[in-house]
């Protein structure tokens, strides 16, 4: 206590400060002092200034006026960045956010190399213990353990078989009575680890199918693992991360993006979800087709699995029938079977006796025996199966799902970017051509067709990306030209050949390098410096034709998508994915960068906007509606909305229905469907009304059909309660249809009957046509996700036109508060399934469905305006619809 | 923790008109004649030191031993520059009406008479006061430009004028 009296009094109260913290204060006030021009020579006395003054007139004194000005304008502006650095104290801090890593403060290896030193200093200074306190570190503490990783995992493994078989009852009952515990446990011992060895020295050799056994080719341990006829297995991984990978299998670069993206375990595979830094507004400018885009998005779509089908029956047309009657005609056409145009479009379930649809598909024609078929994970075995089971004769198919990868990427620099990391093993036209319009950053300007195929050299070859110097620009007869020989011949298809068969690919691994032996390689370069001599070849290790492995890769234009889409081999994809992300300004993004680019795009994402199949009606109802009904539910009850609460939504109210229709939290395709049909149904009964209630009567059941019977709209609402309540058992629910809308597109909206509804069983059955629309908010506020769709009821056509002009106020402002007047529940017409605040608008817009017959309206004005009213909201917004084909 | 608030003044210091010289035009009292004999550099007498004592001193003046023992207590001079006579005070959030009327109220510093003390722009950042004061200069600065170039315009005006008759006549 004495001591810290003494303190007091030797320094008045105030704290003591070390050496450093003096050294920083003394920095910090340094960099805010701002600095001043020293005082003019002419004005340094007052009777000098007056003299200066009378003699030498205005133009001195103007130029000294600007200079001095000019002078504190650029002290003031540096002011301002120095006491803004001077504030970031480690030198981690004035990083980009790109860069940044958590670890930072206490591993200097997250640092970029430059800053190292200066992060060793100011880690010394702050007593910080680090990691790598000194470069030898890292050797000598190598091995502690004297074990590999792989041997460590399988010693602790032994341990714990050994504790396991030590402690259960029943193994030791097991046992004769004359092995005794000490003597059985040594057995045990080696009897276990002698089986791991021979297990292990199995596993090394691929067991996969029998086209894959043989010794691998390679130090990395690719090998290619396709299933032919059945599908393939889990890819192995590296001993210590297979048991993660048992349910969801991991992408090639999954330790790349686990440390840069949020990843979502689904179908399957573990996919980046979303960059963990902000990109909202970076993925609209880059990827949206935006004359801002000066960059390219890519993400690892190897997660869409691709199957090779290979006709080996003597019937030369199978494989055109097959596809003809997966995709309805469509992919069968000589477009897509001549011409070998990319097939976007969608894919048929033929299994049964009327075709459902699946969802999307890329179909490509690479010969007539053999197509290429991409798919989405959810329906890839479906179509897989069907396909082995029916054709086990006549087709062979290859499950590349785990031996082809693909990237897709997107942006105004897509093709210069990949420009700058491919290089072809020899000459190569396809080659030629993708040098001569990678600078072209508007890809409207090249033809929908565009392909390459070619054989490049491992990208990790090149120490850096390098831009290929196009020293002609790009001009319309070389894109002509390019257009020319699109055709899958020569070396297209010999290419095409290696990607698509299981030796192709095997060969591409063929002495495929590690990093440390192709760092040798270059490290001998260096010291002969004979052979870097030219300029040109700075930097890449020259290709060595006998013994450097060839990558074959095939990269099309996906007009559709707008973007390009990469195909290569499985384990080619991480070489590649590394050397493309050192590009400047290329991203990565997740799928829901994707969904967000679909959105502003006004195209449909699968499966979110899919709801008429029946992935997207599952996606829709239990998983998205359940996890945001778990977290309403987290709420405390006075915190959350009370949706049955919720006054003034319609125009009037029934005794059947309070607050919010339908389920809450999704699009409630079931109770649209019940709305739909039962009011066509009450028509055809009433002769064109709809009785709304009948306040005489409650609801009244049908002997004959054993059902409820629909008299009025409130024993619809009274219906659907019924169907939906569980406690009635899950009988009634399985005896409808999975999905309670089906696809109205195009040509079909037109040609639209009237269905006739007979009985109340007919409501609940016969699936609801829909059309999908883009809506524009014509003023304020934006949709969200399961937004309501309601159309214009008769009498307040007036009113809303009026609106969609704009009702201003006397000072010339628009007037947004005037009192709207509410539509019926019976004009609810449709859904939201996707919509927010569109960057690319400025506006509100969403993507949703509509009951076809809507577009059937006589009214024009009616026909191409609705109002959303977002769920558990009772604001009525208007809309203008435009249809999207899907 | 409470944060210590505190606001910032842009001022500056502009001398009593001096216009002796004459514009090529002969004209005196042209717009930035008159804009550059107000700021005129200030001479050494005026420095951070004087300032802060004149400043001191009005507001023990005018405002009693109250005024300037509170508003004393955090009056800081960050900034001053004799070249362009502009600067910059720092102090506590209440107080900076009375600091304003202060320095309205000051009409000499040291020894020099007929002083205005301007006060152009408070802010709670020096930040923001950096960016005004950047602002402000440019713009007086393309002020000064604009004034130069439209007596040269005047000059080609009235050539061009001479001209034009003459093609007249010819025609």
């Amino acid at each position: 206590m004495s001591g810290i009296k003494k303190n007091h009094g030797n320094n008045g109260g105030k704290k003591q400060l070390n050496q450093n913290q003096i050294f920083r204060r003394q920095k910090v006030r340094n960099a805010r002092t701002i600095r001043t021009e020293a005082i003019h020579t002419s004005n340094k006395s007052k009777n000098e200034q007056n003299k200066s003054l009378s003699e030498d007139g205005s133009i001195i004194q103007v130029d000294q006026f600007i200079g001095s000005r000019e002078f504190e304008l650029r002290q003031l502006q540096y002011a301002m960045l120095k006491s803004k650095s001077s504030s970031s104290t480690r030198v981690f801090q004035a990083l980009p956010r790109k860069l940044r890593r958590r670890t930072a403060s206490h591993n200097v290896k997250r640092i970029p190399k430059r800053m190292r030193n200066r992060a060793l200093k100011e880690m010394l200074k702050n007593d910080q213990q680090s990691n790598v306190s000194s470069k030898n570190a890292s050797t000598t503490n190598k091995k502690t353990h004297g074990l590999s990783s792989s041997r460590l995992y399988r010693a602790k493994m032994s341990v714990k078989l050994l504790r396991l078989a030590s402690k259960s009852m029943s193994m030791k009952l097991a046992l004769p009575s004359h092995i005794t515990a000490s003597k059985y446990n040594v057995r045990q011992r080696i009897k276990y680890l002698k089986k791991l060895i021979k297990e292990s020295k199995n596993t090394k050799q691929p067991t996969t199918s029998d086209v894959n056994s043989g010794r691998l080719n390679n130090k990395c341990g690719s090998y290619d693992n396709t299933g032919i006829n059945k599908l393939a297995p889990i890819p192995r991984g590296r001993i210590k991360y297979c048991k993660r990978q048992r349910q969801f299998s991991w992408l090639p670069t999954h330790i790349w993006n686990a440390k840069r993206s949020h990843l979502i375990k689904r179908w399957g595979f573990n996919i980046p979800w979303s960059p963990s830094q902000k990109c909202f507004k970076l993925a609209h400018r880059l990827g949206s087709g935006v004359a801002a885009s000066d960059g390219a998005l890519c993400m690892d779509t190897s997660f869409m699995g691709t199957m090779i089908i290979n006709n080996i029956s003597e019937n030369k047309s199978l494989l055109k029938q097959i596809v003809s009657r997966l995709t309805k005609g469509r992919a069968s056409l000589s477009k897509y079977f001549g011409s070998k145009n990319l097939y976007e479009g969608l894919i048929y379930d033929i299994e049964g006796e009327e075709s459902k649809i699946l969802g999307p598909s890329n179909i490509l024609w690479v010969d007539e025996n053999e197509i290429i078929l991409r798919l989405h994970p959810t329906i890839y075995s479906t179509i897989f199966t069907y396909l082995t089971k029916t054709f086990s004769k006549e087709l062979s198919i290859q499950d590349c799902r785990y031996s082809l990868a693909s990237i897709a990427i997107r942006g105004a620099k897509a093709l210069t970017a990949l420009s700058s990391i491919l290089r072809s093993t020899s000459n190569s036209k396809s080659f030629e051509s993708f040098k001569r319009v990678c600078n072209v950053s508007d890809y409207n300007v090249l033809p929908s067709k565009l392909m390459f195929a070619m054989e490049v050299i491992d990208p990790r070859h090149l120490s850096a990306p390098k831009k290929i110097d196009n020293k002609n620009p790009v001009n319309v007869e070389d894109i002509i030209s390019i257009s020319e020989d699109q055709s899958l011949n020569g070396e297209f298809s010999k290419v095409l050949k290696k990607l698509t068969t299981v030796e192709g690919r095997k060969q591409s691994y063929n002495n495929q390098q590690t990093l440390k032996q192709l760092s040798k390689r270059r490290q001998e370069l260096l010291e002969s410096k004979t052979i870097y001599e030219p300029s040109s070849q700075k930097r890449i290790i020259p290709f060595n034709d006998s013994s450097d492995p060839s990558v074959p890769l095939f990269l099309t234009r996906r007009p559709k998508e707008n973007d390009w889409l990469l195909i290569i081999p499985w384990f080619w994809h991480l070489p590649i994915w590394y050397q493309l992300n050192r590009v400047p300004r290329v991203y990565n993004m997740g799928l829901r960068q994707v969904q967000q680019l679909k959105y502003e795009n006004k195209q449909l994402y699968f499966p979110d906007d899919y709801p008429f199949t029946e992935i997207g009606v599952l996606e829709n109802s239990p998983y998205k509606s359940n996890s945001l009904r778990a977290k309403w539910e987290k709420k405390t009850a006075g915190k959350r909305l009370n949706f049955e609460k919720i006054p003034n939504i319609h125009s009037n109210n029934l005794p059947a229905i309070s607050g919010e229709i339908g389920d809450y939290f999704s699009c409630d395709w079931k109770f649209l469907q019940l709305v739909q049909n039962g009011i066509e149904y009450l028509k055809q009964q009433h002769g064109g009304n709809v009785p709304l209630i009948d306040e005489k009567k409650t609801t009244q059941f049908d002997n004959k059909h054993h059902s409820r019977m629909v008299n009025n709209f409130n024993d619809l609402l009274e219906l659907y309660k019924y169907i939906t309540d569980d406690s009635n058992g899950p009988s009634v629910e399985s005896q409808l249809p999975t999905t309670p809308i089906s696809l109205a597109n195009g040509k079909a909206v037109l040609k639209l009957k009237t269905e006739q509804f007979v009985n109340t069983v007919d409501i609940t059955k016969k699936p609801l046509p829909v059309t999908a629309v883009s809506c524009y908010l014509v003023r304020r506020g934006h949709p969200k996700d399961n937004a309501r769709v309601y159309s214009i009821p008769e009498k307040d056509i007036p009113y809303w036109s009026s609106v969609s002009q704009g009702i201003y106020k006397a000072n010339g402002t628009l007037n947004n508060h005037c009192d709207i007047p509410l539509p019926n529940i019976i004009n609810l017409i449709g859904f939201v399934t996707s919509g927010t605040f569109n960057l690319a608008d400025g506006n509100g817009r969403c993507n949703g469905f509509i009951a076809s017959k809507h577009l059937h309206n006589n009214n024009s004005f009616a026909r191409s305006h609705v109002l959303i009213r977002n769920s558990g909201t009772n604001i009525y917004r208007l809309a203008k619809i435009e249809t999207i084909s899907v | 923790m409470v944060r210590l608030k505190s606001r910032y003044v842009l001022f500056e210091v502009l001398l009593s008109p001096h216009i002796t010289n004459a514009d090529e035009d002969g004209e005196t009292f042209t717009k930035h004649n008159i804009l550059l004999s107000h700021h005129r550099p200030c001479p050494k007498e005026i420095s951070i030191k004087s300032l802060i004592q004149e400043i001191r001193h009005s507001l023990q003046l005018n405002f009693g031993d109250y005024g300037s023992g509170k508003i004393g207590s955090l009056l800081q001079l960050k900034y001053f520059s004799n070249n362009t006579g502009t600067g910059i005070i720092r102090c506590h959030r209440e107080d900076v009406d009375t600091l304003v009327a202060s320095l309205m109220l000051i009409n000499k510093v040291g020894d020099i008479e007929n002083v205005i003390i301007n006060p152009v722009k408070v802010s709670g950042t020096i930040k923001k006061i950096e960016q005004y004061s950047i602002r402000r200069s440019s713009k007086l600065l393309s002020l000064l430009n604009k004034s130069r170039k439209q007596s040269a315009l005047r000059v080609n005006l009235i050539d061009d004028f001479a001209t034009v008759e003459e093609d007249l006549e010819d025609s």
